[in-house]
């Protein structure tokens, strides 16, 4: 299909096109027979995947699963008057230690990935780490903390030996460990949303 | 009060027997979304792993969305650190290659559901985490490493390829 709305059709399907996109897209469904039937066919897949229910498993790799669980902790929710406490806290930490802001060299991302713009993984942090537990919350300011310290170190270092090859490893290894930390304290966080 | 609240409530409590029947109930689902994900069928580590999470959290469950919703959320944050840690391990060997490859089982009939798992690596996972767990495009973005217009791209892709199964 050469038709010039046939690589939107999913973003209609799914309510993401702008009014006047939808508008034209609109108007055109309204002569294409192939587009509406693309648009149905689309509707159809969707609808099937939203209502998707999957056969029975043959599989069976945890037989003994009601006797393993039993020396598992479970966690238990903290009061909310607390969370908020902690959270607070936890804010003015995390926001101490993200001093250089959305900069475009901030290393919290690899130039190369277009996984989560600087900012965004900042204040996506900052917003998540709330729903994670108090003690997990302390981990994870105090290993950013920990990191930025090196990185401030390494810096400093770099400065005096810009030419150390080794000095750049360990900072390009400690903008990484960054980046991870970061990428996987929000993965986390998803879990409890 | 569904069998999944009831039984999520019980577990949260420590209940390890209503906890187990929300492990059978749910396996199926775990089962196919990590083979989707993962692209291959050695699974069984990654199902308990997501199971045993499960368990660790269902405390924190409380009915605001389904169960379904809630699990599928869980599982995919599971299933996606437990693929990065396998690219890692297989980041200096021929592995990768079968990473990349989904098997399919040869007795596998050609309906939808197998169909997804045809799909080539990107247009599967952002379809699976789209159209089936319910992930936003900005939120597959930040699992899969990728641009929110690519997951987009993507999944229209997958839709188009699964038209031909209809």
């Amino acid at each position: 299909m050469n038709d010039p709305w046939s690589d939107r059709l999913s973003e209609f399907v799914d309510d993401e096109l702008d009014p006047p996109s939808r508008a034209a897209l609109l108007a055109h469904l309204a002569d294409c027979a192939e587009c509406r039937g693309a648009v149905s066919e689309l509707r159809e897949i969707a609808a099937w995947a939203g209502t998707w229910r999957p056969a029975p498993s043959a599989r069976e790799p945890w037989g003994a699963i009601a006797t393993d669980l039993r020396g598992i902790p479970q966690q238990r929710a903290v009061p909310w008057r607390r969370a908020l406490a902690i959270a607070a806290g936890i804010a003015i930490i995390v926001l101490g230690v993200w001093p250089r802001g959305p900069a475009e060299s901030d290393p919290l991302v690899p130039p190369a990935s277009n996984l989560v713009r600087p900012a965004n993984a900042a204040s996506e942090l900052s917003a998540r780490l709330s729903r994670l537990p108090a003690a997990t919350q302390m981990g994870v300011a105090a290993a950013i903390a920990s990191i930025d310290s090196a990185l401030a170190d390494l810096d400093r270092r770099l400065e005096v030996s810009p030419g150390s090859t080794l000095l750049q490893e360990l900072r390009d290894r400690s903008r990484e460990q960054r980046d991870a930390l970061v990428r996987n304290t929000i993965l986390y966080t998803l879990e409890v949303s | 009060m569904t069998d999944d609240l009831r039984d999520a409530t019980l577990a949260g409590r420590g209940d390890a027997e209503a906890f187990t029947r929300l492990y059978r109930r749910h396996l199926p689902r775990v089962e196919r979304l990590a083979a989707w994900l993962l692209g291959h069928d050695d699974i069984d580590d990654v199902i308990q792993e997501v199971f045993v999470r499960t368990w660790q959290k269902v405390s924190l469950f409380r009915g605001d969305s389904s169960f379904t919703t809630w699990l599928h959320r869980l599982s995919v944050n599971v299933i996606v650190r437990h693929r990065q840690r396998e690219r890692e391990r297989a980041a200096n060997s021929t592995a990768l290659d079968a990473l990349e490859s989904p098997r399919i089982a040869t007795d596998t009939r050609i309906d939808l559901e197998a169909a997804v798992a045809l799909l080539p690596k990107g247009a599967r996972e952002v379809f699976v985490l789209h159209d089936i767990t319910g992930h936003d495009h900005q939120e597959i973005a930040t699992l899969l490493g990728i641009a929110p217009a690519t997951s987009r791209v993507q999944l229209h892709r997958a839709r188009t390829a699964l038209r031909a199964h209809l």
